[in-house]
Formats: structure tokens, sequence, C-alpha cells
């Protein structure tokens, strides 16, 4: 039951990395005008713009280049920077480093945040506590990130001197001197999802805590603590686990801008600095690695969740 | 019910106000003034002046009323795009699975990031970024309305309707559209929120609206030279985007409260 | 337990890291000095990218034959003395220095420079045009280049020492091997530099590491020529495209320098306690063109209309604010160096409207619109443009000005019909016939027969002193021919730690000589 469940899952996976893949496709070729003239700019010769379309296959019909960028999808490979002058694969791993770093330190922060404010607020509910906690969801998910950002560096780095403004460190930073640099981003970064966090928790412990069960418990005379650690907060998790999925998916998304005001040199900045340089290749790998990620994140989230509640093994959804 | 009305009132009344906010002043945003430039606060300028000696507190007025009506006509484009696909998708079985996996992709794509790559293929223009928000935030609408459909598809006048023989177009338009239009609102209120957000990140990051056109985002991306001296400059327009988005989201909860027992009694 | 261990060992490096910063910043202050650079350039060929930055990095790494010193006359780099003429100026003979180290431990010969100069006219834009002129080059001894001239051409002295789109001398080997492209990884950047560079990272730093068998010229250091020495262990130059972050970074002390700072921070620097300020004057010139093809603008007199009601002062006031970051005075270059000259000035800054109206009158000029065609993109430019409209209209024109976007502006103003005239900004260059409005078929098309006579005699003389004359000349039809009135210079602004010494205030400053310290 498991394993058919599992390969309709995949099945389903596979059929979304394809229209994705597709997806990007169309965005490439939507180009207004010659993608080669664009990318070269208004110096470049006739000669040199003839020679970057037969590089970028652009001379062949559509449904060719399509067959092949699929080809190449199938390969691993996602064509080569113009301006970096390297595969973007190859682009892509060196600074993901950076991006996952940043994207774990960020996850924890929103669960150290999310969690612990969810919990209080779902157990007092309508005290002070919950209005405060729920206050600052709804602010936290309102400020703009860059601004955010903005007002950080402005206060905590350029002023005071507490945080470096921008980058992560020279070549031969400690990893200790790299985390200072990523203070700031990370809890950018961890805002929103934290506040979505905070909801949901808060929602799942309402839920649980008005349930007949958990009544009982308490009529048993269990202390409320154990009664929310134990029963409540366990059954909390699981909802839990895919916001928590949904979690780092999104910031990999938001890095874009994150790293953008920090200059931090990871995969968001790439896309960004593809965009200023015309390095149309660089937004395509991005965009199709991100998803993928995300798609693949998402069928692990799945099997998790099945895993975590027997009512749901073989029942795939 | 009694404690979510105010929120949506307050919510609704201080948007109401932002849009007409133009109105309140009568200096003109484009004015240069260069004597007078990177002035604080003051009771001439309350907002201050910018580094060419605008006014501050006219500019956050027209810009916030600016970023309004982007997120407005992003908002449109998406619930249009979105509903269509959403109905399609809900009441056409054959069209299900194609349709579900799109979404599916689209939702893959994080939201910002489509945005940029959309806006690096189209060009740098106001009418591109509706489009690629819109884009963007079609399937966000078209997932809700496809649920609530194949909801709606099950109640007993669906059925009733389709074996007193009435068209399929008809009774998507005539039955099951009126009674998601509640939970499409609150959809679509949400989608405003971001939009207003991922609107400001694209003018900021420079791949959005052009930069000459005086947008909050855009504001604050030129601004950012003057935090130092002027944190006015920055704190302002920031503030602006900040309580648009606060306010729908106060609407967009107040309703989504409101309707939660209607939709409770549905299920 | 395991957990609390994790919390109070990351509390405690933390802490460390706070106490430790000063601590390190000396250990390592004096070795590596970092510097905040506005792009990142697709490659760092000192041949074929212009970007100031490439030359900016590269002008460490690699050397020219001349070079200028600090009052912008041309000195020997690699080369033993100055050339030596013949033939009516046109055999060229370069003796070079001996014992000359590259970075891969070979002694540069004639072979490698000759080499180099091939190179050159074929990748540099300033090489293409001089291989117009180039006959033949070759090496008539181990340490003696000759290049033949189809004719007299002064200006190649110059194109030798400026270094944009530089003829940067490279051992012989990579330089053949690399006539199809720019240079492309480290290894392929081999010169005779105080640094070499030794690595480099898209979007995060460049290095360069002293270079210890560097081999120093025996003049005396001024301006960019004479003994260079690398005095830090190691260059950092950082991409900070945001000008704001690069401002921060200095002033917080992350960075020890930034190049390209908003002028209108000087005070903001000053006021700081780690940062000083360092004003480079003439960054660059502020010039009106004007069309000579069609339209009104064509007939001499209504130009000098417009010469004779501009008001520079308040035209460069409102493009730069600040007077501390601009000079007006009409002549190209600054007092002190060779070809500052007075010639044809009395023309220059005359805020006479009466007198235009005249010249106007006289020109039958019967209010034909007069286009600016520019852009908000650069706003000294279009404020410029705001205040100089203004201007011609006391003086009974009829001015219009054309919006557009700065890439529009610089294509259609390739189409005569659509203007009168355009603003727009010109990095300062030493050499005169380098700059862009000598060229006939730059947009404009200045192409009078005084002008082509003035320009001929300046390019064609070898001697100093017949040269500077023949300038003089040059400048003064230039202010009555009007075609394009310079406005201005405008000057540039960097940013440094206060520990930094050394630092020269030039365009493309050089980090040779520089040095941090207490």
């Amino acid at each position: 039951m498991f394993a058919y469940g599992l390969l309709r899952k995949l099945g389903s996976v596979v059929a979304v990395m394809f229209i994705v893949a597709t997806t990007v496709f169309v965005i490439s070729r939507v180009i207004p005008g010659d993608p080669a003239g664009v990318m070269l700019g208004a110096a470049a010769t006739p000669e040199e713009i003839a020679r970057l379309r037969v590089e970028l296959g652009l001379d062949r019909p559509l449904p060719v280049q399509y067959v092949e960028f699929m080809g190449q999808l199938l390969r691993l490979d996602l064509g080569q920077s113009i301006f970096l002058g390297q595969p973007v694969l190859e682009a892509i791993i060196e600074r993901s480093g950076l991006t996952f770093a940043l994207c774990a330190f960020a996850t924890t922060l929103s669960v150290l945040i999310g969690l612990p404010l969810g919990i209080v607020a779902g157990v007092w509910r309508g005290s002070w506590v919950d209005r405060a906690a729920s206050g600052f969801a709804l602010l936290g998910a309102s400020l703009p990130s860059f601004w955010i950002a903005l007002v950080l560096i402005r206060y905590l780095a350029a002023e005071t001197g507490w945080f470096p403004v921008s980058g992560w460190g020279g070549p031969d930073a400690t990893m200790p001197e790299r985390l200072h640099h990523l203070i700031l981003p990370a809890i950018v970064l961890a805002l929103p999802p934290g506040v979505l966090l905070l909801r949901t928790t808060r929602a799942g412990m309402m839920d649980v805590l008005s349930q007949d069960y958990v009544r009982t418990a308490r009529a048993k005379g269990l202390a409320p603590w154990t009664v929310v650690m134990k029963h409540a907060l366990r059954n909390t998790m699981l909802p839990l686990v895919t916001v928590i999925g949904l979690t780092v998916a999104m910031l990999v998304g938001r890095t874009v801008v994150t790293e953008t005001v920090f200059g931090l040199p990871g995969i968001g900045n790439m896309v960004i600095a593809g965009v200023q340089r015309r390095d149309y290749p660089v937004i395509q790998g991005v965009l199709m690695v991100i998803s993928g990620f995300y798609v693949l994140l998402n069928l692990f989230v799945d099997i998790l969740y099945t895993r975590l509640d027997p009512r749901l093994r073989g029942r795939f959804a | 019910m009694s404690r979510v009305k105010p929120f949506v009132a307050i919510g609704l009344l201080v948007l109401a106000v932002l849009f007409v906010s133009p109105w309140m002043t009568s200096v003109d945003p484009l004015k240069l003034s260069v004597m007078d430039r990177l002035k604080p606060p003051s009771a001439l300028h309350p907002f201050g002046t910018d580094d060419f000696g605008r006014d501050v507190f006219a500019r956050v007025a027209h810009g916030a009323r600016l970023s309004l009506i982007i997120g407005f006509l992003v908002t449109a484009v998406a619930t249009l795009l979105g509903t269509a696909i959403g109905l399609a998708a809900g009441f056409f079985r054959r069209a299900d699975p194609f349709l579900a996996r799109l979404l599916d992709a689209m939702m893959a794509f994080p939201d910002i990031l489509l945005a940029v790559a959309l806006m690096a293929a189209f060009g740098q223009n106001l009418g591109n970024v509706v489009i690629a928000l819109g884009l963007v935030y079609a399937p966000r609408v078209a997932r809700v309305v496809r649920a609530s459909t194949l909801a709606q598809r099950g109640m007993l006048f669906v059925e009733a309707a389709e074996s007193m023989g009435a068209g399929r177009l008809r009774i998507l338009l005539l039955h099951v559209l009126p009674n998601i239009l509640p939970v499409l609102f609150v959809q679509a209120t949400f989608v405003f929120a971001y939009a207003l957000l991922t609107e400001s990140a694209l003018s900021f990051l420079g791949v959005g609206v052009p930069p000459e056109v005086p947008t909050l985002g855009n504001m604050i991306a030129a601004a950012q030279l003057y935090f130092d001296d002027a944190a006015w400059l920055i704190l302002f327009p920031g503030a602006a985007i900040a309580l648009a988005v606060l306010c729908l989201q106060m609407v967009g909860d107040g309703l989504r409260d409101a309707l939660d027992p209607i939709l409770r009694g549905a299920e | 337990m395991r957990r609390r261990d994790l919390t109070a060992l990351g509390a405690a490096s933390f802490l460390a890291l706070g106490k430790g910063r000063e601590a390190v910043a000396q250990a390592t202050g004096a070795r590596l000095l970092t510097i905040a650079v506005p792009i990142d350039p697709q490659n760092l060929d000192p041949s074929t990218n212009t970007a100031n930055v490439v030359a900016i990095i590269n002008q460490n790494v690699f050397e020219p034959l001349y070079t200028y010193d600090g009052e912008w006359r041309v000195q020997p780099m690699l080369a033993a003395g100055m050339p030596v003429y013949a033939d009516g100026g046109k055999l060229m003979t370069i003796p070079l220095r001996s014992g000359v180290r590259f970075h891969n431990g070979a002694t540069m010969t004639a072979d490698d420079v000759v080499a180099s100069l091939e190179r050159w006219q074929k990748l540099s834009i300033r090489g293409r045009l001089a291989a117009q002129t180039i006959e033949s080059v070759t090496a008539t001894g181990p340490l003696e280049v000759q290049i033949k001239l189809k004719a007299p051409f002064a200006t190649l002295l110059h194109m030798f020492a400026f270094f944009n789109a530089a003829m940067a001398v490279m051992p012989a080997s990579i330089a053949r091997e690399t006539t199809g492209g720019p240079l492309g990884n480290v290894e392929q950047f081999v010169g005779t530099g105080p640094f070499r560079l030794t690595e480099r990272r898209p979007d995060q730093y460049v290095r360069l590491q002293k270079f210890d068998e560097y081999t120093p010229s025996s003049l005396p250091f001024s301006g960019y020529a004479g003994r260079r020495e690398a005095m830090v262990q190691e260059l950092r130059f950082i991409p900070v495209p945001n000008a704001g972050t690069r401002l921060q970074s200095i002033l917080s002390g992350q960075y020890d320098v930034a190049d390209n700072v908003p002028t209108e921070f000087v005070s903001r620097i000053r006021r700081s306690q780690n940062a000083e300020a360092l004003v480079v004057k003439w960054s660059g010139w502020i010039q009106m063109v004007m069309n000579t093809r069609q339209g009104p603008t064509q007939n001499v007199l209504v130009r000098r209309a417009v010469q004779a009601a501009l008001d520079p002062t308040a035209i460069m006031t409102a493009g730069f604010g600040n007077p501390e970051f601009f000079g007006i005075g009409g002549s190209l270059y600054p007092e002190g160096a060779p070809l500052h000259s007075t010639a044809g000035i009395e023309l220059y800054n005359q805020r006479n409207p009466a007198k235009a109206r005249q010249l106007l009158a006289e020109a039958g000029y019967s209010g034909q619109p007069f286009r600016f065609i520019t852009s908000q993109q650069y706003d000294f430019v279009y404020k410029s443009v705001l205040v100089a409209a203004d201007n011609l209209r006391a003086a009974g024109m009829t001015v219009e000005v054309v919006l557009m976007d700065w890439a529009s502006v610089l294509q259609r103003r390739n189409n005569p019909e659509i203007w009168e005239a355009y603003f727009t900004f010109h990095n300062f260059v030493p050499e005169p016939s380098l700059i862009t409005f000598m060229n006939p078929s730059f947009p404009g098309w200045w192409d009078t027969p005084q002008k082509r006579e003035a320009l001929a005699a300046f390019t064609g003389t070898l001697v100093e002193a017949e040269r500077v004359a023949a300038w003089h000349k040059l400048q003064q039809v230039m202010m009555e021919d009007a075609q394009t009135i310079t406005v201005g210079s405008y000057y540039g602004l960097m940013a440094h730690n206060r520990s930094v010494r050394g630092l020269q205030p030039f365009l493309q400053t050089p980090y040779f000589n520089v040095s941090k310290g207490r």
C-alpha cells in the first residue's frame, strides 16, 4: 500500500517537474526581441550576437530548442553563465553553501520564535500574552523585509558596529566570524516564517486543547503543563511538520531580497545580479533548482507526514 | 462576530484614508527645492524633505495611492485568472488532473523569485509588473477556488440543477460562483497584501517599476544613501507600506473569522 | 545537557568575537588592505575591458611602457627612457629596462613587448585606433623595440601612458595565446607590477598579493610614475554595488577604502571617527554638444549665442551642489598641467543674454525649436539641462526638453533630425585627442576646416613646445566654433579609513605605495 502510494506520488512529482521545466523554458523564450542581442547589450557587434545565438541554440526552431532544453535538464546541465563564464550548476553549487547556512540559521530562529510564542498564546488564549503575540504576528507579517533589513543595518551595524554592514567575511574568515555576519540576515529572513509558525502552533494548540481527551486528562488532575507538553504539543506537531517544510521553501525564495540587501554572495544575490547583467541562463537555472528543491521538499514532508501519523499510512492524498 | 467587525472597519477606513491622502496635501510631490534638501520633519514638512527638497509627506501620500492602485490591479488580474482556472479545475473532471499539476508547478516557484524572472523576461514597466505579479498570485487564488468548487459540486442544489438539465456553464456561473464569492473575497484581500509587499520588494531591488515612478519601494531604494543622515526618508515610506499591508491583513483576518461559522456549517 | 553545552559554546564564541575584533584587526591590519569597489567586472583583462575598476585593479598588476607623473607629464615606466624618433617622427625606438621580472619568474625582453603590442592592437579599442597608423613593430635588440609609423603620431605615447584599454606588458607566450579574447583564468594574469593577481571569486572579491621579486624603477615616485612598492601583503577588492552600503562599510570600519562614493556624503565622512574623505579632482567633464548637421545650430552664430547665454556656475551648481566638487574655468586641463590654456577663454562664462539676442538676430533665428534630448537617469545631467534651458529661454530661444532614458539618448543622438543639443559627461583623459568630440563621427559631428587643421597640427608634432602651442590654437578654435561647450569639470569622492596612508587623490587611484598602520 505504502509502495503504491509512493509510486503515485513520485509520478505526480515527475509531472509537476515537467511543467516547471516547461514554464521556465517559456519564460526564457518570452524575452521580447532577440535574447542574444539583449544579453550582449548595445555595444555588441552583429557577429558577436550571431555567435551567441548559435551558442545558445537560438538559431534552431522552437520545438527543437525545447527538446534540447529538456534533454540538457535530464543530464543535469543548466547551461553556461554568460557573465561568470562557468556552468550555471557549478556557480549555483559554489554559492549554495552560504544560502544553505543562512536558511538553516533562519529556520532555527523561526522555530525558536514561533513555537514558544505559539504555545503560550494558544494555552492562554485571550490573555495579554496571546494578544501581544497575535499583534506581533500581524505586524511581523506586514513589514517589508528589505525595510527591516535597512533599519537593522542602520541601527545595529553602521551606528553601533555590533554587526558587519555587509558580506560574510573574507576568504579566510572563521566559522564564528561567518555566523556573526549572518545574524542580522537570518533575523530578517526568519520573521515571516516565524509568524506563520506562531499562528499555526497557536491554532493547533487551541484545537487540541478543546478536544475531549485533553479535557479528560486535565480532569484526571494532570498538571496543566504536562497536558500541554505531553498531549497537546505532540498532536500539534503533525501540521507543524508541514509548516516547517513550507518555511524552508519560502526562505530560499526570500533570500533574493535578504542576500541583496546584506551583500551576501549566495544564490539569491546571484539572481538579482543575473537580472542586472542580463545573464538569463543564471536566472533560469536558479529558478529550476529552487523549484525542484521545493517539489522534493514537499514530497519529503508528505512522506514524513504519513510516517508520523499511522492513520495516514498507505493513504497518500 | 462582534469582535471582528471593528477590525474590518478600522482596516477599511485606514485604507480609504491612505487612498485619498494625496488630497490632504496641496504640495506638489515633484516640486524641487534644492535649498530645502534633507530637512527633518517640521510643521511645514511633516515627514521632512528628500534629497531634492521634495516634500516627503506629499510623496508618501502619492506613492501610497500608486502602490494601492498597482496592488489592486494585480489582485484583479490574479483573481480573474485564478477564478477561471480554479472553476475549470473544480468543475471539469477531465481538465482537473492537468490543471491541478499546473497549479502545483506554479506554486513551486517562490513568489519573489518568479516575479523577478518574469520581470527580467518582460522588461521593466508598470504594466509588466501588474502582469507578472498577477501571474504569480493567480495560482494562489485558483487553489482556493478549486477546493471550494469541488466542495460545492457535491451539494444537493448543484445536483438538482444538473438533473433539471441546466447547462454546465450556467450552473457554474449562477450556482457555484456566488457561493464561493466570500472565500474568494477573503483570498483576494490576502493577495492584495502580498502583492503590495512583493511589488515594493521588486521596486527596491531595482527590477520592478522603473526607478522614476514614485512608488513607495522606489522611494526607499533611492533613499538608502541618506539613511544615516535622514532616517525619515526610509522610515515613513516603509511605515506606509506596513500600514497598508497591516490593514489588508486585518480586513482579511476579520472577514475570514466572520465567514468561519458559515464555512463550518457548510461542511 | 548537550544542548546547554552548545548554547554556552555559541555564547562564548560570540562574546569572543566582539572582544577579539580589535586584536585581530591589529594583527592582520597592516598586511591586508580591503577596497570596496562599485562593480564586479565581467572580465579583468586590462586591454579589452575599459571599465574604471578594471584599470584600478590592473595597474597594480600590469605595467605600461610609459606613464604619467603627478603633473600629467609622460614618464618612462618599463621603458628605460623616452622614445627616440627618427625619419621625421615616423620611426620610434623604445629602450627597455633590464632585469624586470614577470610574476612567473621570467625576465622581460623586447619580444614580450612586441607580442603585447600586437595583442593590444588587436583587442583594445585604443590599440585598434593606433593600429591604423602603426606599420610594424619589431624587436631590434634584446631590450629595444622599434615602431614604424605611417605618419608622425604623438598620441601614441599617451595611449601607452593612459591606463585604460591599456597597453599592458605581459609575457610573449601569454600575449600570443590570448589574441582571441580577454584573459580568463588567474594564471594568465602575469605582469610585472608590485602585486600579482592570485584569486578571483565573482561577486565576492579579487585578491592581489605582494610580488616579492618586484623590480622597481629608479625614478622618484610621482603620480603613477617612478618607484612603486607594495606596502601591504594583500590587496582585496570587494564589489559592493550599493553606494549606501559602500559608504557604511567605511564608516563602520569594515573596509579600508571605498571608491566612487556619492559626493554629498563628504560631510558625513568628515564627521566620522573612522573615515577620511578624499576629493578626486578632475574626474571628468560636463559637456554640452550641439548639432552641426541640421537645424538652427548648424549656424555658428546660433551656437555662439548659446555660448554667450550659458551660466556655467549655475549649471554646475544645479548638477553637483557642493562647490567643492566641481570646477569651472574654460581650460580643459588643470592649472600646472602642460596643456592648461587660456586661449579663447573670454568666450566662456559670458552670462550675456543681450549679446546672445544680438547674435541670434544676426543669425536670422526666428524661434525655431531648440530641442535638448536628455534623461533623468543621470540626475546631474538632467539638472544641468534644466538650467541651461532656462539660460537659453532668457535669451529669447524656444527651448524644448525631450525626456527619454539614457540608453535612448545615446542611440537617438545619432539621428541629427531630432535634436539640437544634449548634455553628456566624459571621463577625464590626459590626452585631448582621445576626447570623443574630437572625432568627426561623434554625434554633433564637429568637422570644420579650421578644426581639422588645428587637430592635425596638434597630433602631428612630437616636439613638446610645438605641441603645447598647437593645443592653444586648437582650444581657440574649439571656443570659436562653439560646437561642444565644456561647461565645467566634476570631481569624485573616495573614503578611506584613517589608518590608510599614502592614498593619492587621482583618477584610477593606484594602491602601490599605500600603507596601513597607526
